[in-house]
C-alpha cells in the first residue's frame, strides 16, 4: 500500500511537470500551426535562473532565494519567449517546416550559450524545504509534495483561464478558426504573442520546480521537450485539458514502467503507444479542434 | 438501362449540421446530370461522397452494382470515377504538360494500361502555347480547363465536375458547356454549377438540392418552371 | 505481373533530353568529380581520410535530400537509420562473425524494417509534415537511449571498436578499404553512383509524381495515386540509403559510438541539405563536403563552438537563403546567360 502510494506520488510529480511544459507547446501549436523546438530551453532557462539567483549570495542560500527564483524565472522565460516569437516565429508564419529548422537552430544556440556561460558542470540548486513528510503510513520527500501542489495549482488556474475568461475564449477561437476569429475583431497576433510568453513562463516555472530534483545542465530541457511532444500528440493539439490528460498517460505509464523495465525501454514503449494512438485516435484524447489537425486527418 | 453509379439514402452530418440527408441518385452510361441549388445545399458534399473523398455516415454507393462505399479516393479514380474540384485544383509547381502527364500515370499504372497521350487533351483544353508554363503562372480560367484536362487523362467513365465555369468569361463558360456536351457522348458526367446560362445550354436532367435534400428533379425546362426551385434560390422553404 | 512492374518503371523513370538547368548541374557535378578524382594526388593522407568520411556523409545527405527535397517529407531523426546501419555493421562483424557484405545487408534490412513498420502506422494514418518530422525525431532520441543502455550488445557509451575493413575478392582481384586510397575511391564511387541513380530516377515523371504528392496530396489521390504508399516507399528507400552510408562509414572508421545517431548528426544532415538546396541532390552533396571541412576548421579551434555555429547556420539558411546555394548559383548563371547576347550587340 505504502509502496503504491510512493509510485503514485512519483508519477504525479512527473505528470504535473510534464503538463506545465506541454500546455504552452500545445496552445502555440494549436494557434499558429507551428512547433517551437526551442520550447525545452525555457525549462532550462527557468532552472538556470534559480541556480543563478541562489548562487548570488556566494553559494550560501539566503532564505527566500528560491522564492525569488520562482518569481523571476517566469519573467525571464517570458522575456525570452517574446524575443523568439518576435524575431523568428512571427516572421515564419505559414512556413511551418522552416519554423522547425529555425527553432531547432535557436535551441542549439541557447544550449551552447548556456554551456559556454555557466560551464558544462551541473549547477548547484537547493530546495526550499527539506526532509520527509509522513503521509498515510509512508514517508515522502516534502519538496516533491510541494512541487505537486504548486504545479496542480498552476494547471488549475490555467484551465480556469482557458475556459472562463474572455482571454481564454478568444484563444480557443483563434485555435479553432484563426481567420474567422480575426474577422470578428480578435487581435490574433497580439493574442499569440501573449500566449507564447505565458507558455514560456509556465515552462520556466516547471524548470524551477524540477531543478532541485534533476541535474541542472544545458540540455535539461531536451528531456522534457521530447516527452512533451508525445503529450501533445496523444493529448490533442490546442487543448489544455488534453495536455493534462496526455501528461497523465505518458508520465503515469513511464513512472510505472520504470519500476519494471529499463528506462530507455520504457520510453520506447511509450513511443510505440503514441504511434499506435495516432493511428487510432488522430485528434488526440481531448481534441482542441485545431486547424493543425488536417495534418492528422484520415488516411 | 442499368445504373452505372447508384447512391442510395446517403447521409452525412458535421457535428449537428446535416450536410446531406438521405440523398439517392443514379446515373446510367453516357448520361449527363446537372446538380443545382443554393450555397450550403449540400452539392459539394454529395460530390465528395460520389468521388470517394468523403465517407457517408450511412447509405450505400454502388458502381456497376458493386458496393464501393468506404473505399479510398484512389480506388474510386482507378474504377473510373474521376472528379474535378471546386476552384482549379492543380499542381502549381509543375508545367501544364507535366500536370497532364502526372494525371495520366496514376490510374494507368495501377490498372496496367498504357497511359493516354496528352497531345489530344492539351488541344481540347486549348493550352498548347502554355504547355511548358508552370500551372501557377496561368490564369484562373485556364487552370479550370487544365483541371478538366487532368481528369480526362484518367480515362473516366464517370466525370464529376464541381463548378467548372467559376472564374470564366461568359464565352469561356459556353465553350466549357460545349465540351461537357461532347464528353457526355463518351462518358457519364455529373456537373455542379451556379451559372444558369451554362445549365440551360446543357439542357439535361437536372437535380435541385436544398438543405441537404433533393428538392426537385427532372428535365431542365420543367425544373426552370418549378416554383419550388425559385423558392429554394430565394431562400424561402 | 513482372511485366506490369517493368512497364510501370519504364513509364515512371522515362528519360527525356537535358534541360538547360540540368546541363548546369551536370557540368558542376562533372567538375566536382574531376577535382575529387585528383584529390589523392595532392592531399595528405589525413585530408583524404577526412574527405572519404565526408563523401560517405554526403551519401547520407543524399538520402535525406531524396526524402525531404523530392518527396517533401522532412525527417528530423534521419541519423537513426545512419546509426542503425553503422551499428548493424559493427555487431554483425565483431559479435556475430559475419562478413562485411552481410553486415551491410543486415543494416539495410533493419533500417527498412524500422521505416516500414513505423511508416505504416504514421503515413497511412495521414501523419504528415511537422508531425511526421517530430515523431521521427522522437524515434531517434529513443533509439539513442536504447543503444546507450543496451551495453551488452552495443557497447553502451563506449560503442564498438575493431570493425574490419571491407574486402572484396573478385576472381583474384582483391579490393580492400584497408588501403586509404582504395577506401577513398570506393566512397567516391558509391556516392557518385547513388547521385546518378537518384538523379535519373527523379528527373522525369517519378519526380513529378513525388512533387504532385508533396504539394497537393488530395488531388494526387483523386487521380488514382496511393499517396501513402508512395511516401512509405520513399521513406524506406531513404532509410536504406542512410543505412548503407552508416555501414560504410563504420567500416571505414573502424568504430561506432552512440553519437552517430544523436541529435547532432540528424541536425547536421539537415543543414547540409538546406544549404546545398533541397531537391537538387548535387547541391546537398557538395554542401556536405564544404560544411564538414568548415566544421573541422571550427572544431580544431574549439570543439564546443561548432554546435553554436551550426545553430546559427540553421537560422541563417532559413532567413537568408531558404532555397540554398543551388538557387544562388542558378540565378547567377541565368543572369550571366541573359547578359551575354546583349554584350554581343555593339
Amino acid at each position: 500500500m505504502s509502496a503504491a502510494l510512493t509510485v503514485a506520488l512519483n508519477a504525479l510529480t512527473l505528470i504535473s511537470i510534464l503538463a506545465l511544459v506541454a500546455i504552452g507547446l500545445a496552445v502555440i501549436f494549436g494557434m499558429m500551426d507551428v512547433i517551437n523546438l526551442a520550447h525545452g530551453e525555457f525549462v532550462t532557462i527557468g532552472a538556470y535562473t534559480l541556480a543563478y539567483v541562489q548562487a548570488f549570495g556566494g553559494g550560501i542560500p539566503f532564505s527566500g532565494a528560491f522564492w525569488l527564483g520562482l518569481l523571476l524565472a517566469p519573467i525571464v522565460g517570458a522575456a525570452f519567449g517574446l524575443l523568439i516569437e518576435g524575431t523568428i516565429i512571427r516572421r515564419l508564419y505559414h512556413r511551418p517546416l522552416d519554423t522547425i529548422l529555425a527553432t531547432f537552430g535557436i535551441s542549439l544556440i541557447l544550449q551552447k550559450t548556456i554551456e559556454l556561460t555557466f560551464g558544462a558542470r551541473p549547477q548547484v540548486v537547493y530546495a526550499p524545504v527539506d526532509g520527509m513528510v509522513s503521509l498515510l503510513g509512508t514517508s515522502y520527500p516534502a519538496y516533491r509534495l510541494f512541487v505537486i501542489a504548486v504545479a496542480v495549482l498552476l494547471i488549475g488556474v490555467t484551465l480556469l483561464v482557458f475556459r472562463y475568461t474572455r482571454f481564454g475564449v478568444d484563444l480557443r477561437a483563434v485555435i479553432q478558426n484563426r481567420a474567422m476569429a480575426e474577422a470578428l475583431g480578435i487581435d490574433a497576433k497580439r493574442l499569440t504573442r501573449i500566449a507564447f510568453a505565458l507558455g514560456a513562463a509556465l515552462a520556466s516555472l516547471a524548470g524551477v520546480l524540477i531543478a532541485p530534483l534533476a541535474s541542472v545542465e544545458a540540455h535539461l530541457g531536451t528531456f522534457y521537450m521530447g516527452k512533451a511532444f508525445f503529450v501533445v500528440i496523444i493529448g490533442g493539439i490546442g487543448s489544455v485539458l488534453g495536455s493534462v490528460a496526455g501528461s497523465a498517460l505518458v508520465g503515469g505509464l513511464e513512472t510505472i514502467l520504470n519500476y519494471q523495465i529499463d528506462p530507455s525501454l520504457a520510453s520506447a514503449f511509450v513511443l510505440v503507444l503514441a504511434v499506435v494512438l495516432v493511428r487510432l485516435r488522430p485528434q488526440g484524447l481531448v481534441p482542441g479542434y485545431s486547424a493543425a489537425h488536417h495534418l492528422l486527418g484520415k488516411g | 438501362m442499368s445504373a452505372l453509379l447508384e447512391v442510395s439514402r446517403a447521409g452525412k452530418c458535421y457535428g449537428g449540421v446535416v450536410a446531406i440527408d438521405d440523398v439517392s441518385l443514379s446515373v446510367t452510361e453516357r448520361e449527363l446530370l446537372c446538380i443545382i441549388g443554393p450555397n450550403g445545399a449540400g452539392k459539394s458534399s454529395l460530390l465528395n461522397v460520389l468521388g470517394g473523398t468523403l465517407a457517408p455516415d450511412h447509405g450505400d454507393i454502388r458502381f456497376r452494382a458493386r458496393p464501393i462505399t468506404g473505399k479510398p479516393p484512389h480506388a474510386f479514380a482507378r474504377l473510373g470515377i474521376v472528379r474535378k474540384f471546386q476552384g482549379a485544383n492543380v499542381f502549381p509547381s509543375l508545367s501544364v504538360l507535366d500536370n497532364l502527364r502526372v494525371a495520366s500515370l496514376g490510374v494507368a499504372i495501377a490498372n496496367h494500361q498504357p497511359p493516354p497521350s496528352a497531345d489530344h487533351v492539351i488541344r481540347t483544353i486549348k493550352l498548347v502555347p502554355q504547355s511548358r508554363t508552370p500551372a501557377a503562372m496561368i490564369s484562373h480560367g485556364q487552370r479550370q480547363w487544365l483541371e478538366v484536362g487532368m481528369t480526362l487523362m484518367c480515362r473516366p467513365q464517370i466525370l464529376l465536375l464541381d463548378e467548372p465555369t467559376a472564374g470564366m468569361t461568359a464565352v469561356g463558360a459556353m465553350e466549357m458547356a460545349d465540351l461537357v456536351l461532347a464528353l457526355a457522348r463518351e462518358m457519364a458526367v455529373i456537373v455542379i454549377e451556379h451559372n444558369m446560362a451554362f445549365v440551360r445550354r446543357l439542357n439535361c436532367r437536372t437535380m435541385v438540392m436544398h438543405q441537404g435534400r433533393v428538392a426537385a428533379e427532372g428535365a431542365f425546362d420543367d425544373i426552370a418552371r418549378d416554383a419550388r426551385v425559385r423558392d429554394a434560390y430565394l431562400g424561402r422553404a | 505481373m513482372g511485366g506490369a512492374a517493368l512497364a510501370a518503371c519504364r513509364l515512371l523513370f522515362a528519360q527525356g533530353p537535358l534541360t538547360p538547368q540540368e546541363r548546369l548541374a551536370v557540368t558542376i557535378a562533372l567538375a566536382a568529380l574531376a577535382v575529387l578524382l585528383c584529390a589523392p594526388a595532392v592531399g595528405s593522407a589525413y585530408t583524404i581520410s577526412q574527405l572519404r568520411d565526408a563523401l560517405l556523409l554526403a551519401l547520407f545527405a543524399l538520402s535525406l535530400d531524396y526524402l525531404w527535397g523530392r518527396a517533401h517529407t522532412l525527417v528530423l531523426g534521419q541519423a537513426l537509420f545512419f546509426g542503425v546501419g553503422a551499428y548493424a555493421m559493427a555487431i554483425a562483424t565483431t559479435k556475430l562473425g559475419w562478413s562485411t557484405g552481410a553486415g551491410i545487408g543486415l543494416g539495410i534490412a533493419v533500417a527498412v524494417a524500422l521505416a516500414i513498420s513505423s511508416g505504416y502506422f504514421l503515413l497511412f494514418a495521414g501523419v504528415r509534415l511537422h508531425f511526421f518530422a517530430i515523431l521521427t525525431m522522437a524515434m531517434s532520441l529513443i533509439a539513442y537511449q536504447v543503444i546507450v543502455s543496451w551495453s551488452s550488445v552495443t557497447g553502451g557509451d563506449v560503442g564498438i571498436l575493431g570493425i574490419p575493413p571491407i574486402t572484396i575478392d573478385l576472381f583474384g582481384i582483391v579490393y580492400s578499404t584497408a588501403d586509404e586510397t582504395a577506401a577513398y575511391y570506393g566512397a567516391l564511387a558509391v556516392t557518385s553512383l547513388m547521385l546518378l541513380a537518384l538523379w535519373l530516377a527523379c528527373r522525369g515523371p517519378y519526380g513529378h509524381v513525388l512533387d504532385a504528392i508533396g504539394t497537393n496530396e488530395m488531388r494526387a489521390r483523386t487521380l488514382g495515386y496511393n499517396t501513402s504508399l508512395h511516401l512509405l516507399i520513399a521513406f524506406a528507400v531513404a532509410a536504406a540509403i542512410a543505412a548503407l552510408a552508416g555501414a560504410l562509414y563504420a567500416a571505414a572508421s573502424g568504430v561506432v559510438a552512440p553519437d552517430l545517431l544523436g541529435v547532432l548528426p540528424s541536425t547536421e544532415v539537415m543543414v547540409w541539405v538546406a544549404i546545398g538546396g533541397r531537391g537538387t541532390l548535387i547541391g546537398p552533396l557538395l554542401a556536405t563536403l564544404l560544411v564538414t571541412q568548415f566544421g573541422h576548421a571550427v572544431s580544431s579551434y574549439s570543439t564546443s563552438l561548432w554546435p553554436l555555429v551550426l545553430g546559427s547556420l540553421f537560422v541563417l539558411v532559413v532567413f537568408a537563403i531558404p532555397d540554398g546555394l543551388a538557387a544562388l548559383v542558378r540565378t547567377a548563371w541565368q543572369r550571366l546567360r541573359n547578359r551575354r547576347p546583349q554584350e554581343a550587340i555593339p
